[in-house]
């Protein structure tokens, strides 16, 4: 199973990655989806990956977010988490509903180009690692980053919320 | 322009940070790691027993690998002679969109197998593959890559273009079909070498002479540790754009320092900057949206500047930045939006052959295809139509910025065709225009 046991991955790691996850699907429901869908990928060859398994899970989970379209919601929760699919409230949740509208308008993205907004802005990845990790070039890695700013300077929720984008 | 800096990369960082973090203060509980891995268990579960149903599906096709199914990957001599595979010679070097790669490894299968695997190493530089076969007779062997098809040759077209692979560590595999008893295929396996194509450098990054059909009216590169250069352009160009080229010292992209990109005094753009050791060597691939308006005949100053999210120049010691302005090639209007009329992808450049009604487009490749969408929210779909092809993972995309999207579907490998449409999630009226491209040469 390689250097690093899968179990141990699973249990320090996967929370981060859930967060990726729901960056990018905006539901708990989905994310965690997206996250056991990937890992489950990710174990049938946990031998054989090389340097980074979290890298090598995070291109799985992103390049399945890519592709699904409209997947109904029919998997499984940690049981620790069953039933709840909303943001939780409280004073942590009325700061981040002080940017609903971008986050709104992020929603809108199309799903590479959030994906590609999520891994350099929040994963901190760099253009070349995110244009590797979604297995295109650094030139359409630039691309999506350019048009995604530009729809989301021109997305109504934005546009009547008064902010800025370029 | 300060408070247009200060609210791009700030906002969208503080907005997705604010998101995760709240994830985090109580979705994330302690046990939800444990939880998970109870619901992992029984997925792995699941999927292993439905991989098992699926190989003793395909028993009679494993049965004809005989001899295992890895093929070997050898180094080619420095001093031989061009190495042969599958029939053909080989160069030692192609050049795939402007930039030279070497030929680093080779591999053939043991005429007669089916199904094989290359193992492929990690490697630094970018690397391309290239597909050949002999001996097809009326089938054709496909180049997988983690279930995605890359290329195909036949017996109509025994060698493939180069086509990009991705440089960390893992398996490719060619799959064939309906070939004769003795077909026989190899890989040729190069890596990007350190030679620059025609433009303006600095010794290691290139803004080309032209990329696409856009063509490059001026640039520069500054002095090593400087902050700020200035370059001069003449037009007229009808339409146009700048790329810039920001790389700062340190492991991760810059929060607090951009490249500002100014014409004639006005800021046009601002990109992000990023390591020195993750630069783009091609930054003219990537760019600005074209200018709305011409550049006149001039002649036009351009600066390249290092900004603070406020917008004020910064010194950073150990930059380097340059800039260069494209005058942006041919294009065709397709639903009121301008289309570029030669694309590069998959390491090919494609030239816009049709455009045609999305609501049921039947494509025979080699194509790419791109789709103009009305605003709103498009299911794409993509049913295969040819044998031994899959339907491809379209993701939607809602269009709700206003005006017309542009939306890549894919490349339609030689010898397969596939039916494309567009639905449209509220207005089954609505219309999408799909174009496609062909290959160049």
């Amino acid at each position: 199973m390689g250097d690093v046991d899968f179990d141990e991955f699973v249990a320090v790691r996967s929370s981060a990655l859930l967060r990726t996850a729901y960056l990018l699907t905006h539901d708990h429901g989905l994310a965690e989806d997206l996250l056991q869908t990937a890992l489950t990928k990710a174990w049938f060859s946990w031998g054989r990956i090389g340097t980074s398994h979290e890298a090598y899970v995070r291109k799985i989970m992103v390049n399945t977010y890519a592709s699904w379209w409209r997947r109904k919601w029919n998997g499984e929760a940690p049981s620790s988490q069953a039933g709840t699919d909303e943001l939780p409230g409280g004073d942590a949740a009325s700061d981040v509903y002080q940017d609903t509208d971008l986050w709104t308008a992020l929603g809108n993205l199309p799903r590479r180009m959030r994906a590609v907004v999520v891994l350099r802005y929040f994963d901190d990845l760099t253009e070349a690692e995110t244009a590797a990790l979604l297995g295109v070039s650094v030139g359409t890695v630039k691309s999506q980053t350019a048009k995604a700013f530009t729809k989301l300077r021109l997305d109504p929720a934005l546009a009547t919320s008064g902010e800025v984008l370029r | 322009m300060t408070g247009t800096l200060r609210n791009t990369v700030d906002e969208l960082r503080t907005s997705l940070s604010a998101h995760a973090d709240a994830l985090t203060d109580d979705a994330l509980a302690d046990d939800a790691p444990l939880g998970r891995k109870a619901a992992l268990q029984r997925r792995i579960r699941r999927a292993r027993n439905q991989r098992r149903a699926g190989i003793a599906g395909g028993v009679a096709a494993v049965v004809l690998v005989a001899g295992g199914v890895v093929a070997t990957v050898s180094q080619p001599s420095r001093h031989s002679s061009s190495p042969e595979i599958a029939g053909h010679t080989m160069e030692r070097t192609v050049t795939v969109t402007g930039f030279d790669y070497r030929l680093t490894q080779t591999g053939q299968s043991t005429p007669g197998q089916q199904r094989f695997t290359f193992h492929l190493p990690e490697v630094g530089p970018d690397r391309v593959i290239e597909l050949l076969g002999t001996g097809l007779g009326d089938g054709w062997a496909t180049l997988e890559d983690q279930d995605a098809a890359l290329a195909r040759v036949s017996g109509a077209s025994t060698a493939g273009a180069p086509v990009p692979v991705d440089s960390t560590k893992h398996d490719v595999t060619v799959v064939l079909r309906d070939t004769r008893r003795d077909a026989q295929v190899g890989i040729a396996v190069y890596e990007r070498d350190r030679s620059l194509p025609a433009g303006i450098d600095d010794g290691t990054a290139v803004f080309r002479t032209s990329v696409g059909s856009d063509s490059l009216l001026g640039g520069t590169w500054a002095a090593p540790g400087r902050s700020a250069v200035s370059f001069t352009v003449t037009g007229p160009a009808e339409r146009w754009r700048v790329s810039g080229s920001c790389a700062l010292p340190g492991a991760k992209p810059s929060r607090d320092v951009m490249l500002d990109e100014v014409v004639d005094g006005k800021s046009f753009a601002a990109i992000g900057c990023e390591p020195l050791a993750a630069r783009s060597l091609d930054p003219g691939t990537a760019g600005s949206q074209p200018s709305r308006w011409p550049l006149t005949t001039g002649p036009h100053t351009v600066t390249v500047r290092l900004v603070d999210r406020g917008g004020h120049p910064v010194q950073v010691a150990g930059a380097v930045i340059g800039g260069a302005i494209y005058a942006v090639g041919q294009q065709r209007t397709v639903r009121g939006m301008p289309v570029d009329y030669e694309v590069p992808a998959n390491g090919r450049v494609w030239l816009l052959d049709q455009a045609i009604p999305a609501d049921n487009a039947e494509i025979t490749g080699p194509a790419y295809v791109e789709a103009v969408l009305g605003r709103g929210d498009w299911r794409p779909t993509a049913q295969h139509l040819t044998d031994g092809d899959r339907d491809m993972e379209l993701a939607g995309d809602d269009n709700r910025a206003g005006g017309a999207s542009l939306a890549g579907l894919g490349e339609v490998l030689a010898g397969s065709t596939y039916r494309f449409w567009l639905e449209h999630g509220k207005d089954p009226a609505a219309k999408a225009t799909i174009l496609v491209y062909r290959p160049l040469g």
